[in-house]
């Protein structure tokens, strides 16, 4: 029987409040699949599109965006900068024809643990149907 | 034989370097074979008499102009090179104040490659009159009207009288009536995601990540730039696809909001991949920022 | 028995006693916080969202109580109360009693194996009882300290928790503590309760019906981190209701049973409720009864608009009564005082805003704390107006819902006000001296030579994968020179371990692999920096929080020791490419700059001069007194304003510390915190003088706006403001009206301007008053929207005024605003009044109108020098609308009073004192510590594009014209990076977050 296949996430949460939130599925022990990678930065305006680029050459199936819901930001509206830029940048993915479904935005505050394990979980498993990232000619 | 305007230009070079008004005139030069000019820098009156202009005026002179920044510098632009200008003002990397315009009216540039298909063999002159091309091959001539002929960005232009000039060569005319910009991406976005990956998966397997399209733009002017792979670094030799695709996802991503949709990028492209269908992607977008 | 001396005691640490304790250490004084609880974080860590920003409680609150615990100058006690107050304002004995957890808290690393196997489970407060926690419990998962308690009460003593523990932290032969302590000054904090409805359950069904809940319980229920994970479900089936309702006001503004006094707060949370509930669920029929609605805050009216769009019902009505149906439905009968009409209307939950009641403590702690309480049980200020923060005893403040409901940011301000006031009494006294920086080790030449401690966390993450096998798969990552495994690496002899590792084996690079960087990263970073390395070298990887933990359900233990594999070789790849993070800090100009000498300004320099800090006090008019100069009296006491500004003018004038410039204006401000370059123009044949300041305070109150052509206004000399009918009040100048209508709301709360001014219906009350003493035979009418008398005694003031002026009071909509027409010599208005349902027309010869209010008219030229923002109404926009209410997200300046938001004379002097607390800060720590993650350019690379400059959220990114490239003021630059993400180039990065030092995980988040 053929192995299932197990997509690799790479997430990359603010400090704050997504990276907080994480921290509390954990106290809660809130269980999701070990498919995803943590990377930690102060502010989810500091994720550079360049960084999911990255992420997607060196292996990554899905990339993951999380940070502080509109108006919670720490930083007042890096937040904001955030989703600008992911959105515009997950629209060049789609014009590549990789699925947009491959980057996901979520905000997430510090006490949602329990969502931040649901959207992992739901994003571990829409990967799985999508199956590998295959950037080669078939 | 040299036409209207290039006379025009010539003489108007000429004073605006011997009255001391610019330090340099930036235009074209004869390039290698009559289809073909170059960039070209005048840096005396005596040099002005270098200067073409003719229906394959192709590159675009904005990217030129920065390598002479804090100098006073005269540059003849069509109006497509006048948009990269005028953007790379607004973002501080030319000054408005040290530049003389001299802006000409253009009805489109022909294509060098078409050219050469339609004339069969190598073209020994390329001259004017009125709407038609004239070519030279050995003793004979061919006409053929220029409108038939042009880049296809050309065919889509609507800057035919440049938006930004200190003196204008040429008839201002209304932009003209055109053909739809944005076509080949709607057909490309008609697609499903599998669909477009199929096709940029083709199209990109033939980048060598020779980096021309990013050499040649004029938008690209950062000192350096994190896109690009060191010659030694193995993906680069590999050309790991995913490499390319993230080079190619990234540039159109830094270039949205900058790209003036000159189409240099298409045009230098050894591999002939359709990067304008990038440029209109994010002309269609509008900025991000 | 031993005694320790702090400078400040605060008892309390909800978000009261957390900011104001805070506010003191943070000048360097020590303080003492004394808790009864188990964990700070008070009343507002319960609840869900804040409005009306619709913030996140958790997440604003436990960066504050982070920073408490870990604080250098604070002393925290939980589990403790005040038994005793002797001695006299700086020098106060304070006896303690702190009660035994039979937890070690030094031990204690809140692993959560002892509640597994307590067998004993009770309700658990936390979350209003409506789940159940064990005897051994840790209150909510953010608590600091994060220290298991045993709740003695109902442990049976089995000795569970003690047998499983690792750590050895449970001793039930720990015994409670009596301890005595010496203080300067102290402040009580102790917050409030709600309203446990027992007594209304015959009307209501709490406590009878289970799905009548309070709006704490509710609250709960919507949290993300409650006992139903954020599901709204009703307790007595778990069925998701499509119909809930809100009875306002239960137990509040009701003598019969209750308190006389409005709960300040209730209509707004009562709002945001409902608004989370229809985010949830959309198609739940939200449904709020109330009396009056007061939605009086700065964009509160605009947040109830909103919710009343999103359909929120509102009915205006206090239901009769309540029944269950037999499938647990609730029958609700109410009037609605709209159209008169009686309805039985059913529901599926009901959710009763109670009222803010003092906390049950606060009767015995006034006792032993000798200060009085009222009637109520809330401590009382010893001037309510102009002392509001002082207790009846010397050297002991008030903040917060001690005294009164207030919202969040009324409680930070008056906990800022009341660490100002504190510092004064202590101001003599030598504040703790910066810690000075340990010397460094200069490694950036060297290769990476990391250390990898792989943490068992006990069984918390060697139970559920392998640590042996992640430590050996780290020793043979690159550049790491060694690595080993240990049981608890936050416990002091693994510290140890660290430290001579480093020292042994020359390492310039610590990873730890353990729980979150977020709670225990600064206790390594303190480690490592004791033996020279900087803190900017070590990294963590979290291998508890997001691994063991949300993997320990897996039978299969390889999984999570693969991703714990990844993690590490993730911290050790950014590990490599680590650099000293420099700490840096500038040197401040002892000095503050307040602008504004009306009551706010005044205050603050009063506050200021008290704690030592020379003041400038700028004053556009010729006079200091701001608006006190032309009202006449205030409410609600009566005091004339003449009096009130006398008093505060002689304060300022007595203090030598105080230099006042009157008939000057800010001209020009440079620098930025710390040293700001002021100028100060007098106007023509004045002088200009240049100050050179550390810290602003912004204080320049309020106007009216311009009514011409509206209402009369203008055309008819009989229609005038309520200032101008101040004015005349005060001298003498009124004449004898006959007939007076007052409109309130003139300009306001309308489409075209939502706001409401929230001192309007206070400032009608009382005038109403005064005019009945200058005319007694005049006719009132009081036209008015909602009758928003929200402050401490105004409730009560107002049932006064009625019942003294009789006035005629008729409620409008401004859908159907009143119509103002000169009638021959006379003056009509006509009015459509929504109580009695029909047009009057009433007859008037003087109509007062309550102006909409907005910022001072310089504020547009102010807040460009200042670089600070404003909203449409040219008030003053704070930091941040909760937890920095003083603030502006400009660094070194500050803003009270009126200029933020128009407010009560004691809600602005707390204010003023709070703005002087904050802005006292930077000048008494002598420097401004820099952010040591800031953003940082390099000017070889940055083409001077500017794209990142307005992503900066601080305006700390600017162009430097002469070279072409972007510069940073560092000093504003708080470390969030958004401007390197916004630089194509790469010329800008961040330091600690370097796109080299990110692209380095991602590139080792998997094997290449």
């Amino acid at each position: 029987m053929e192995a299932t296949f197990e997509p690799k996430i790479l997430g990359m949460l603010c400090s704050w409040c997504a990276y907080a939130g994480a921290d509390t599925a954990g106290v809660s022990r809130t269980q999701y699949p070990p498919n995803i990678r943590i990377v930690r930065v102060m502010c989810s305006g500091r994720i550079d599109p360049l960084f999911i680029a990255r992420a997607f050459e060196s292996g990554a199936d899905g990339v993951l965006v999380a940070g502080c819901h509109s108006g919670d930001c720490h930083y007042i509206s890096g937040n904001e900068y955030a989703k600008d830029r992911i959105t515009s940048f997950g629209g060049m993915l789609d014009f590549f024809g990789i699925d947009q479904r491959r980057l996901k935005l979520a905000w997430v505050s510090a006490s949602e643990g329990t969502r931040f394990a649901a959207v992992v979980a739901e994003m571990t498993e829409e990967l799985r149907a999508l199956g590998p990232l295959k950037l080669k000619v078939q | 034989m040299a036409t209207q305007i290039e006379d025009q230009l010539r003489a108007r070079a000429r004073a605006l370097l011997a009255e001391g008004t610019v330090e340099l005139f930036v235009g074209y030069r004869q390039g290698s074979n009559p289809l073909r000019v170059a960039p070209f820098v005048a840096r005396t009156p005596a040099e002005a008499e270098r200067l073409v202009w003719n229906a394959v005026c192709v590159p675009n002179l904005a990217g030129t102009l920065l390598k002479h920044v804090g100098k006073r510098v005269g540059v003849a632009l069509k109006g497509c090179d006048v948009r990269s200008v005028v953007q790379l003002i607004s973002q501080r990397q030319l000054e408005r104040g040290r530049l003389h315009i001299v802006g000409v009216a253009c009805r489109g540039m022909a294509d060098p490659e078409q050219l050469a298909a339609v004339a069969g063999e190598s073209v020994d002159d390329l001259a004017q009159d009125g709407n038609e091309l004239l070519l030279s091959v050995g003793a004979e001539l061919s006409r053929h009207p220029q409108d038939g002929l042009l880049l296809a960005k050309c065919a889509t232009c609507t800057s035919q009288t440049p938006e930004l000039y200190d003196e204008l060569l040429g008839e201002a005319a209304p932009a003209a009536p055109v053909a739809d910009r944005l076509a080949g991406v709607r057909a490309l976005e008609s697609l499903d995601a599998p669909g477009r990956l199929a096709f940029w998966s083709e199209q990109l397997s033939k980048c060598t990540l020779c980096y021309a399209c990013q050499t040649v733009c004029p938008l690209c002017y950062c000192k350096q730039c994190p896109l690009t792979l060191s010659r030694d670094d193995p993906r680069r030799q590999t050309r790991e696809p995913a490499s390319v695709f993230s080079y190619h996802i990234m540039r159109a991503y830094h270039l949205a909001g900058r790209c003036t949709g000159c189409d240099e990028c298409e045009r230098v492209c050894p591999e002939n991949i359709p990067l304008s269908l990038i440029c209109r992607k994010i002309e269609q977008d509008g900025s991000p920022r | 028995m031993e005694t320790h001396t702090y400078d400040t005691l605060v008892i309390g640490a909800g978000i009261s006693g957390m900011q104001a304790a805070l506010d003191l250490a943070d000048k360097g004084y020590r303080v003492l916080v004394v808790e009864r609880q188990a964990s700070v974080g008070g009343t507002m860590v319960k609840l869900d969202k804040t409005f009306p920003t619709n913030d996140c409680a958790i997440c604003i609150a436990a960066p504050k109580m982070v920073e408490l615990a870990r604080h250098p100058n604070i002393t925290l006690m939980t589990n403790a109360r005040v038994e005793r107050v002797s001695g006299s304002v700086g020098n106060f004995e304070v006896a303690i009693w702190r009660q035994t957890t039979y937890v070690n808290p030094l031990t204690c690393k809140g692993c959560g194996d002892c509640a597994r196997v307590c067998p004993v489970e009770v309700e658990d407060q936390f979350n209003a009882g409506l789940s159940k926690r064990k005897a051994v419990y840790l209150q909510f998962p953010q608590a600091v300290p994060a220290v298991y308690t045993i709740d003695y009460a109902h442990c049976v003593g089995c000795g569970a928790c003690d047998r499983i523990c690792e750590v050895g932290a449970i001793s039930f032969l720990k015994r409670s503590q009596a301890l005595t302590v010496n203080v300067g000054s102290m402040i009580v904090a102790t917050g409030f309760e709600v309203l446990e409805p027992t007594e209304l359950r015959r009307e209501y069904g709490y406590g009878r019906f289970p799905n009548v809940l309070t709006a704490l319980q509710y609250e709960r229920i919507i949290s993300a981190s409650g006992p139903t994970d954020g599901k709204i479900t009703r307790p007595s089936d778990g069925q998701t209701p499509t119909r809930v309702a809100w009875i306002q006001c239960v137990g509040s503004r009701s003598l019969k049973g209750g308190y006389p006094y409005c709960s300040k707060i209730c209509c707004m949370y009562a709002t945001k409720e409902a608004l989370i509930t229809l985010e949830h669920a959309p198609d739940t029929q939200a449904t709020i009864f109330y009396m009056d609605l007061r939605a009086y805050g700065k964009d509160f009216q605009q947040y109830y608009r909103r919710a009343a769009d999103h359909g929120v019902r509102y009915i205006r009505g206090r239901p009769a009564s309540v029944e269950e149906n037999p499938d647990q439905s609730l029958t609700i009968t109410y009037e609605d005082t709209l159209t008169g009409e009686v309805h039985a209307e059913q529901f599926d939950m009901l959710v009763l805003s109670t009222a803010v009641v003092p906390s049950s403590d606060n009767r015995r702690l006034a006792q032993a704390a000798g200060i009085a309480v009222d009637a109520h049980g809330f401590f009382v200020s010893q001037d309510e107006l102009l002392a509001p923060l002082q207790s009846t005893r010397e050297g002991i403040f008030l903040a917060g819902g001690a005294q009164g409901p207030n919202d969040i940011p009324d409680s930070v301000a008056q906990a800022c006000g009341a660490a100002g006031l504190a510092a004064i009494p202590i101001s003599m006294r030598k504040r703790a001296a910066e810690p000075e920086p340990l010397p460094e080790r200069d490694v950036s030449a060297d290769e990476s030579r990391a250390g990898v401690f792989v943490c068992g966390c006990g069984k918390n993450i060697a139970g559920y994968l392998d640590i042996s096998a992640v430590a050996t798969f780290a020793g043979t990552l690159p550049g790491v020179a060694f690595a080993e495994t240990c049981t608890f690496a936050c416990s002091e002899d693994a510290q140890r371990r660290i430290r001579t590792a480093v020292e042994e084996h020359g390492l310039n690079r610590v990873v730890v692999a353990a729980c979150s960087p977020i709670t225990h990263g600064p206790v390594f970073q303190q480690t490592i920096s004791e033996v020279g390395l900087n803190p900017g070298l070590f990294e963590m990887a979290n291998i508890r929080n997001q691994c063991s933990w949300v993997h320990s359900h897996a039978n299969d233990h390889a999984p999570a020791t693969a991703k714990a594999e990844g993690l590490v070789r993730m911290a050790v790849a950014r590990a490599d490419k680590l650099r000293s993070l420099p700490a840096q800090t500038v040197e401040v100009t002892p000095s503050c700059l307040v602008i504004g000498g009306g009551v706010a300004g005044m205050t603050a320099a009063v506050t200021l001069a008290d704690m030592g800090i020379t003041t400038y006090l700028v004053e556009r008019e010729s006079v200091l007194g701001g608006k006190l100069n032309t009202i006449s009296t205030l409410a609600p006491s009566d005091t004339p304003a003449g009096e009130v500004r006398e008093q505060l003018v002689r304060a300022v004038l007595q203090r030598p510390r105080i230099k006042v410039f009157l008939s000057a204006e800010v001209s020009e401000v440079e620098g930025y915190v710390g040293n700001f370059r002021v100028t100060l123009d007098e106007g023509v044949g004045g002088a200009i003088t240049q100050l050179q300041v550390g810290t602003m305070i912004v204080a320049t109150g309020y106007r009216e706006a311009d009514l011409r052509g509206r209402y009369g206004y203008g055309d008819d000399l009989r229609v005038i403001t309520q200032l101008e009918l101040e004015r005349r009040l005060r001298d003498g100048t009124l004449g004898t009206p006959r007939s007076v209508v007052m409109v309130n709301c003139a300009g306001s709360m309308d489409a075209a301007n939502p706001a409401c001014c929230r001192i309007g219906c206070t400032i009608s009350v009382k005038n109403a008053r005064m005019l009945r003493r200058a005319a007694p035979e005049a006719a009132i009418f009081m036209l008015y929207q909602e009758m928003r008398v929200y402050g401490k005694g105004q409730e009560e003031y107002y049932t006064h005024m009625i019942e003294e002026v009789q006035p005629f009071r008729v409620r409008y909509d401004s859908a159907r605003p009143p119509e103002v027409r000169a009638r021959g010599r006379g003056l009509t208005v006509s009015v459509y009044d929504t109580l009695l349902r029909e047009d009057l027309s009433i007859e008037a010869d003087l109509i007062v109108l309550t102006a909409a209010l907005q910022g001072d008219a310089q504020t547009p030229r102010l807040k460009q020098m200042l670089k600070v923002s404003t909203d449409a109404q040219d008030f003053y926009s704070e930091a941040h609308a909760k937890i920095r209410p003083l603030d502006f997200t400009t660094n070194g300046v500050y803003l009270c009073g009126a200029d933020h938001y128009p407010r009560t004379i004691p809600d602005t002097i707390a204010q003023a004192a709070g703005a002087a607390s904050r802005a006292a800060i930077p000048l008494l720590r002598g420097r401004v510590t820099v952010e040591p993650i800031v953003a940082e350019v390099d000017p070889a690379v940055c083409t001077g594009c500017g794209d990142c400059v307005p992503h900066c959220p601080y305006g700390a990114m600017g162009m430097d014209i002469t070279h072409g490239v972007v510069s940073i003021a560092e000093v504003l630059c708080k470390g969030c990076g958004t401007c390197v993400a916004a630089c194509p180039s790469g010329a800008l990065q961040q330091r600690g977050f370097s796109d080299g030092q990110v692209l380095a995980m991602i590139e080792a988040a998997w094997p290449q």
